[in-house]
């Protein structure tokens, strides 16, 4: 994974040098980027979808936060840390593995996606204050905690029942469904295109983003979530099913500065 | 179904928050371009001279001083050594307060190995979203008002209160925790992004200049209520100390 990331840092490095070479050798340095610290916020929709090797399972439409403190080298580049916030309702058929038998679960997530990004304005010579695109590629590392929400408790206990359980050990998981959380970490990257709107006007400089992650759960956690402040882990384990969330982003934000 | 309404009225939540912190940045872009510089006599709400304004505004405020133009009042001569010994005194709260909520936690698991060792572990977390989405962006949002209130302008007063995030989490907390990136970026990002929005709604109810818009707006921004702000409306609250008594002399103008 360090490999990873070291190529990773050095391709936006070169992607900076290239992208800094070409806006000067094409006139593409404008005012509409000023040099210095931006910081941005955007609130939006996100769509999301965990796939792993044995199940696909899409997310009904949630809501996200990003904000993002950046700093432009010149007109034309800057490098920014970010993150996306963002809250979504899971629906599944089943999940049933050595450890979990859980019939028609629903559970939430909220995953925090913290990223450091290259942000470019694309080649175009516009003069209008409302046509100010940019690219933006982004890297970094996201955590999700989750936990179930429902599921179908008569499945459930004819399941126990049927293997041989009592009522107590249908108890006991019910209420270890209630107590515990998960958590899930590991990289993520992506990228997304957006405009600037109201860039040489007076007034609030907005934008509207559309952004494409991918966020790879390498490590889950079982938590108990009875103690409010710390967490103590039950469980831990790398995950085996090659589970990944893709999502999608739209926002609307504000350059606050 | 439920979850839906809770996706949908949390999205409703955020919107009126955002929706406030957009008009800071009118706000901040006058500040930025130098066109309003405020100067205050001393006293309360008496006198502003008010300088590259636009005329309107001007004459507004000089007919009026007391309607409709409570607003943060950048200052200029704020030192270096007022700034840091600020930052010193923050930075000595922050072990005060921290040591009042964890002093049994700082008793089982605190020490001075800790506090030193922890610095370089730096690690994600796995606390839960109440601790992180709300106590600690509801903790930024005041550093960041605290030094919106000494007068600095939102960039600064971001700075100051990011390093005070940073002397928190790498130079107390580390004493009993490992410093955690989610504690520093929502700390201190997504406290300035409420924060924003706070300072915008305080001077706003202010603005309607009555009691219930007074009140609204100091809880929105209690800083807004001392006698060190830089706000417009202010409210005198001083320490008095003698060889008699020690108290505190409070005037609220309303």
């Amino acid at each position: 994974m360090k490999r990873i990331f070291i190529v990773i840092v050095f391709s936006l490095l070169q992607l900076n040098v290239f992208a800094i070479n070409y806006a000067e050798d094409n006139k593409l340095i404008s005012h509409d980027f000023s040099t210095g610290w931006y910081f941005t916020g955007s609130l939006g929709n996100s769509y999301a979808n965990i796939k792993s090797n044995d199940d696909d399972m899409s997310s009904f439409i949630g809501v996200s936060v990003s904000s993002s403190l950046g700093y432009n080298f010149n007109n034309f580049v800057g490098l920014e840390f970010g993150s996306f916030l963002n809250y979504n309702y899971f629906q599944a058929s089943i999940i049933q593995d050595s450890e979990f038998y859980i019939p028609d679960p629903c559970f939430t997530i909220w995953n925090s996606f913290f990223y450091i990004a290259l942000r470019v304005k694309l080649p175009v010579n516009s003069s209008n204050p409302n046509f100010n695109p940019y690219f933006k590629i982004y890297q970094g590392f996201n955590c999700g905690i989750g936990r179930i929400s429902s599921y179908d408790k008569d499945a459930l206990y004819n399941k126990i029942i049927g293997n041989g359980g009592t009522v107590n050990d249908y108890d006991t998981v019910v209420k270890n469904f209630a107590d515990q959380r998960f958590f899930l970490e590991g990289p993520g990257f992506g990228w997304a295109i957006g405009n600037f709107f109201n860039v040489k006007n007076s007034g609030p400089i907005w934008y509207v983003e559309l952004s494409v992650a991918l966020m790879i759960y390498w490590q889950n956690y079982v938590l108990d979530r009875t103690d409010p402040v710390i967490p103590i882990i039950i469980s831990s384990d790398s995950t085996s099913k090659n589970e990944r969330l893709y999502s999608i982003f739209l926002s609307v934000g504000y350059r606050f500065f | 179904m439920k979850q839906a309404k809770k996706s949908i009225g949390l999205f409703f939540i955020i919107f009126i928050f955002l929706a406030t912190a957009i008009f800071s940045t009118t706000d901040f872009a006058i500040a930025n371009n130098k066109f309003g510089l405020f100067s205050m006599d001393s006293g309360i709400c008496s006198n502003y001279s008010l300088l590259l304004l636009d005329d309107a505004v001007a004459f507004q405020l000089a007919d009026n001083p007391k309607k409709g133009n409570f607003s943060h009042l950048l200052r200029n001569d704020m030192g270096k050594s007022e700034r840091w010994l600020t930052f010193a005194l923050v930075y000595g709260v922050s072990w005060g307060i921290y040591y009042i909520d964890q002093h049994e936690t700082i008793k089982e698991h605190g020490s001075f190995d800790n506090w030193y060792k922890n610095i370089f572990k730096l690690h994600f977390d796995k606390d839960s979203y109440t601790y992180n989405l709300i106590i600690h962006p509801i903790t930024g949002h005041y550093l960041y008002l605290f030094w919106r209130s000494r007068g600095l302008s939102k960039i600064e007063s971001f700075g100051m209160s990011l390093l005070n995030v940073f002397a928190f989490e790498f130079l107390v907390e580390t004493t009993t925790e490992i410093p955690s990136v989610q504690d520093l970026y929502q700390t201190a990002i997504y406290g300035m992004l409420l924060g924003l929005g706070m300072e915008q709604l305080s001077i706003w109810c202010h603005n309607w200049d009555n009691v219930p818009g007074h009140i609204l707006g100091y809880i929105f921004n209690p800083f807004t209520l001392f006698n060190f702000s830089s706000y417009g409306y202010k409210v005198q609250a001083n320490p008095e100390f003698s060889k008699n008594h020690i108290g505190y002399s409070f005037k609220i103008y309303f």
